[in-house]
């Protein structure tokens, strides 16, 4: 099983803790992940402001690469997963644009090939699948009352799952013998970029998704999206201050819980970077 | 060629319809040149009184013997135009209709190229019918019975028509009682007409009916045969009560061995699984036949073969039967109607509003039993908290217009929707908010009880709802499900907290519609409701002869359109048994037995199973009456042994040879 790898620039330059629980996961999983070389940015949520064209060119630029190392390509960003998604399926159903855009690709010598795109929990269920993750993680999750988290992205507009109420993560983490908690708001906006600006909007919509997982009393919440997990993860602090309610919780990135759950150390899963520090249950109450 | 070919051409201008664009003029002036053709015209409307005299004074005056009419689809005059020319003496199928409205004038833009495809048609039409020959109509006999499968409000409105002009019906129904959906139903709009009180007098004439044989906890394994002449297999369940001897007094319910509410064996289907049931019951009050039922998978003694049997003890007139067996009835009817009803969408497939997970979110017919004073509460609303609520949130088109679940109007939510707002304000006083993209209230009498409805303060709220949850922003939230919803009138985004959900679920076809579709060879549409013959003219027909459709299985309906459905297919069953004969179309195929080398490649093809294998021959044969005539066998049979009545390979050979010296310009 060979991906072309496409790591993104948050996750290099933010969260190269998570990048490491990624590639660790998929050594343990015999997945072998081949960093596409001289990859560029995907273009984010600002670029298709300026430019519909620069806009595809960018992840095409991507895709183009990826299709040199394998027909499938490893996308742990879900913003980068919206985009390579997105240049995909405009230049299948606009064949002007198409034209254009692979145009421009040959010109410095690349060729267009359609890849498939791929997120890590795509990568476990499709290829790894259910049953033999539930087999090499004996339970290790029992008594970890878990809230899956999706967020905006993963699921919408392109998804194999539930676009309003997803449950790949749900069957993952309860095969691993966690308690999964009832979330309803597993596809509600973290606050994204607005929480960048100091908007107290978009840190309120942060706050009410740790609220309702302390309510719901969570012991962790798991995200597959690292702008996600910077949001929950770095303002409990400052919402502590501004609503005065206690929201600590830890956050996992999806690769990070389930490195753990399949046995692997907390270091090379960069679990130990976390801010708010997460342990497994075997190791709760003095054990 | 029989006979020297004396050909009538006639060109329709069909208002402006075809003249708009062709020149019908020069048509029939191209076609007057054609060889063998003695007179060629246009007219205004060929299918008027007038256009059919022309025709039938040319026949006289200039003795021709074939004509061509050139106008519209022949699926809408070809009947005009063969009994015009039968009215004047000649043979109907030495008629032939060029299409030159749909495949010419509609769909050809420049006047030239159409006028040229026009002239081609006919030249075609012209060279083919020369080899047309005369054919007679076949006429079979008609069985004065009728099949009617469903009984709900739709089945049992049919079945009293048919009955009531003197015909017997079978009135065959999976369920143990006859009633359907509207036997839930506590009150209907947009009279407020208390369900059971118009019912149940019509359940009653279907039992005592003399014409009428109620077939009920039974279901149609087999069908075969042709319009007229069906012959029909129905499994009867065992019900292990004796029909004839039961009086429906409860006595052997009320002793059944089990005793606790909570530990009933099964959710009760009546009500919609809000309570349990004994493995002994009566479905409900009014049911018809008022007959106990035992459920096998339920009755302990059916189970393990060991049990007190306090029921057979109760029963002072020993109808309990545990050896009764399935039985096979064999019926034979010259009509069938099929009235299987609706079942309303599953709710678990929108997560966002959940149901099923919230209890206090439920689906409108659960919410209809909880109204009906024969319901588990005896018309109390009270959750399933035991708590009475005090705002109630009614969504409306929940997998209805929605291009993720089902496209299509279900029709019936909008007014259902109104009338719950008005029975639950009535019963707990709750505020009432409803939902809804577009409030459509087009019946007779529709529109003005969503006036009055309005009026009575409900809070009508224009916009799709999001989503339904339980997390709580504020205070006032706490325990509450918050509806979450775009105010498309207001432009803006609310939450509505409330105390109880009702969801009105898109309609879908009954559980197994698509099998009974294929046992009685009807045509379903893309949604899988069954397909009416025509939309406007042919509502009621389906695509098979001999069966009609009735109420939701044709598509979603409220009560007033099922009835008149019903009754409208009871009209067509009547006038098809009535007239006594079917006349077969001679389109039908036949074997060339010389030709015919045995291959029976032909037999497994025929999707009527009309063709049968002569064993001790070894030929194909073809049985007249179930052939329709779709020519699947002449254009598989390798030794070209098949041929077609009016589709014969020299008459169709001709008309291509005609279609192409036209544009050859020959």
């Amino acid at each position: 099983m060979k991906y072309a790898y496409y790591p993104g620039c948050t996750m290099k330059t933010s969260y190269p803790h998570v990048e490491k629980s990624i590639l660790a996961l998929a050594k343990h999983l015999g997945v072998n992940l081949q960093e596409i070389e001289d990859w560029n940015c995907c273009g984010a949520a600002e670029v298709v402001n300026i430019s519909m064209e620069a806009s595809l060119i960018l992840p095409a630029r991507v895709l183009s690469l990826a299709s040199r190392i394998s027909d499938k390509v490893l996308v742990p960003c879900t913003e980068c997963l919206y985009n390579l998604k997105r240049t995909l399926i405009t230049l299948e159903e606009r064949p002007s644009l198409r034209e254009k855009i692979v145009g421009a690709l040959e010109k410095k010598g690349l060729k267009w090939k359609p890849v498939k795109i791929y997120h890590p929990i795509d990568m476990v269920i499709k290829d790894i699948g259910v049953e033999k993750i539930k087999e090499m993680g004996k339970e290790r999750l029992k008594g970890l009352r878990v809230v899956p988290y999706y967020g905006c992205l993963l699921t919408r507009p392109w998804g194999d799952d539930h676009p309003l109420y997803p449950t790949s993560m749900d069957e993952i983490f309860e095969a691993l013998g966690a308690e999964i908690v009832d979330y309803p708001l597993k596809t509600k906006c973290c606050g994204a970029a607005l929480t960048a600006s100091g908007d107290e909007r978009g840190l309120s919509l942060t706050y009410h998704l740790l609220r309702e997982a302390k309510r719901r009393k969570a012991d962790v919440i798991v995200v597959p999206c690292t702008l996600c997990q910077f949001n929950l993860e770095v303002f409990q602090n400052r919402i502590k201050e501004r609503w005065g309610e206690d929201v600590s919780i830890p956050v996992l990135y999806f690769t990070q819980l389930l490195g753990l759950a399949l046995g692997l150390g907390e270091e090379e899963l960069g679990v130990d970077k976390l801010l708010v520090p997460f342990k497994m249950p075997e190791r709760r109450g003095g054990k | 060629m029989v006979d020297e070919p004396r050909i009538g051409v006639y060109v329709c201008h069909c208002g402006r319809n075809i003249a708009g664009v062709v020149n019908v003029a020069e048509v029939a002036e191209y076609a007057s040149k054609l060889p063998g053709v003695v007179v060629a015209r246009d007219y205004m409307f060929m299918c008027s009184q007038g256009g059919q005299q022309l025709i039938q004074d040319d026949i006289r005056k200039y003795r021709l013997n074939r004509i061509v009419v050139a106008s519209c689809s022949p699926n809408l005059h070809e009947k005009t135009f063969r009994r015009a020319a039968k009215g004047a003496g000649l043979n109907p199928y030495n008629v032939h209709m060029a299409n030159i409205r749909e495949q010419v004038a509609w769909v050809t833009e420049d006047p030239e190229e159409a006028t040229e495809k026009a002239k081609a048609l006919v030249r075609g039409a012209v060279e083919r019918v020369k080899h047309h020959e005369p054919l007679e109509e076949k006429k079979v006999p008609v069985k004065d019975k009728v099949l009617i499968v469903g009984a709900g409000i739709a089945g049992i409105s049919a079945a009293l028509v048919c009955a009531n002009a003197g015909k017997t019906v079978y009135l065959v129904e999976k369920e143990p009682s006859i009633g359907g959906m509207m036997a839930r139903f506590d009150k209907t709009f947009p009279t407020l007409d208390c369900a059971s009180c118009i019912l149940t007098p019509k359940m009653n004439e279907v039992a005592s009916h003399p014409n009428i044989k109620l077939l009920t906890y039974s279901e149609v394994v087999d069908v075969e045969g042709y319009v007229g002449n069906f012959k029909v297999k129905i499994r009867k369940k065992p019900r292990y009560i004796k029909e004839d001897l039961c009086i429906g007094c409860g006595d052997c319910v009320e002793a059944c061995v089990f005793k606790n509410p909570r530990f009933y064996p099964k959710p009760d289907e009546w009500s919609l699984g809000l309570k349990r049931r004994k493995p002994i019951y009566i479905p409900f009050p009014q049911a018809v036949p008022r007959v106990a039922v035992i459920d096998p998978e339920a009755c302990v003694y059916l189970k393990y073969g060991k049990c007190a049997q306090t029921c057979v003890k109760a029963c002072s007139r020993n109808a309990i039967d545990f050896t009764q067996k399935e039985e096979i009835i064999d019926v034979e009817v010259g009509a069938i109607i099929l009235a299987t009803g609706y079942k309303t969408l599953d709710l678990r497939k929108l997560p966002q509003y959940g149901y099923g997970k919230y209890p206090n979110v439920y689906s409108a017919p659960e919410v209809e039993v909880l109204l009906n004073a024969s319901g588990p509460t005896g018309g109390e609303v009270v959750l399933r908290d035991g708590r009475k609520p005090e705002s109630i949130a009614i969504i409306h088109c929940v997998g209805s217009r929605d291009e993720k679940y089902k496209k299509y109007c279900s029709r019936i939510c909008c007014m259902a929707a109104l009338k719950l707002a008005h029975l639950l304000h009535e019963r707990t006083g709750a505020e009432i908010y409803e939902f809804y993209i577009d409030m459509r209230a087009f019946g007779k009498g529709y529109e003005e009880f969503y006036r009055r409805v309005a009026g009575e303060g409900v809070h009508l709220i224009r916009g799709k709802v999001s989503e339904i949850t339980d997390a709580a922003l504020t205070p006032e939230e706490e325990g509450k499900l918050i509806v979450r919803v775009e105010d498309t009138l207001a432009g803006a985004i609310r939450r509505i907290p409330v105390d109880m959900v009702v969801l009105m679920p898109a309609l879908e076809p009954a559980v197994g519609s698509r099998e009974l579709a294929k046992l009685f060879g009807v045509s379903v549409d893309e949604n899988s409701w069954f397909m009416e013959r025509h939309p406007k003219l042919a509502p009621v027909a389906s695509l098979t002869d001999g069966v009609f459709l009735a109420g939701c299985a044709q598509g979603p309906k409220d009560i007033p359109d099922s009835v008149m459905q019903a009754e409208g297919a009871a009209g067509q069953a009547l006038a098809l048994i009535d007239k006594g004969y079917v006349e077969l179309e001679p389109n039908i195929a036949y074997v060339d037995e010389e030709k015919c080398s045995g291959c029976r490649i032909c037999v497994g093809l025929c999707p009527f199973g009309a063709i049968e294998f002569d064993e001790e021959r070894g030929k194909a044969r073809i049985v007249e009456a179930l052939c329709k005539g779709c020519g699947t066998c002449a254009a598989s049979c390798p030794s070209a042994a098949i041929q077609q009545n009016l589709f014969k390979d020299q008459q169709v050979m001709a008309e291509i040879k005609g279609v192409l010296a036209a544009m050859r310009g020959g």
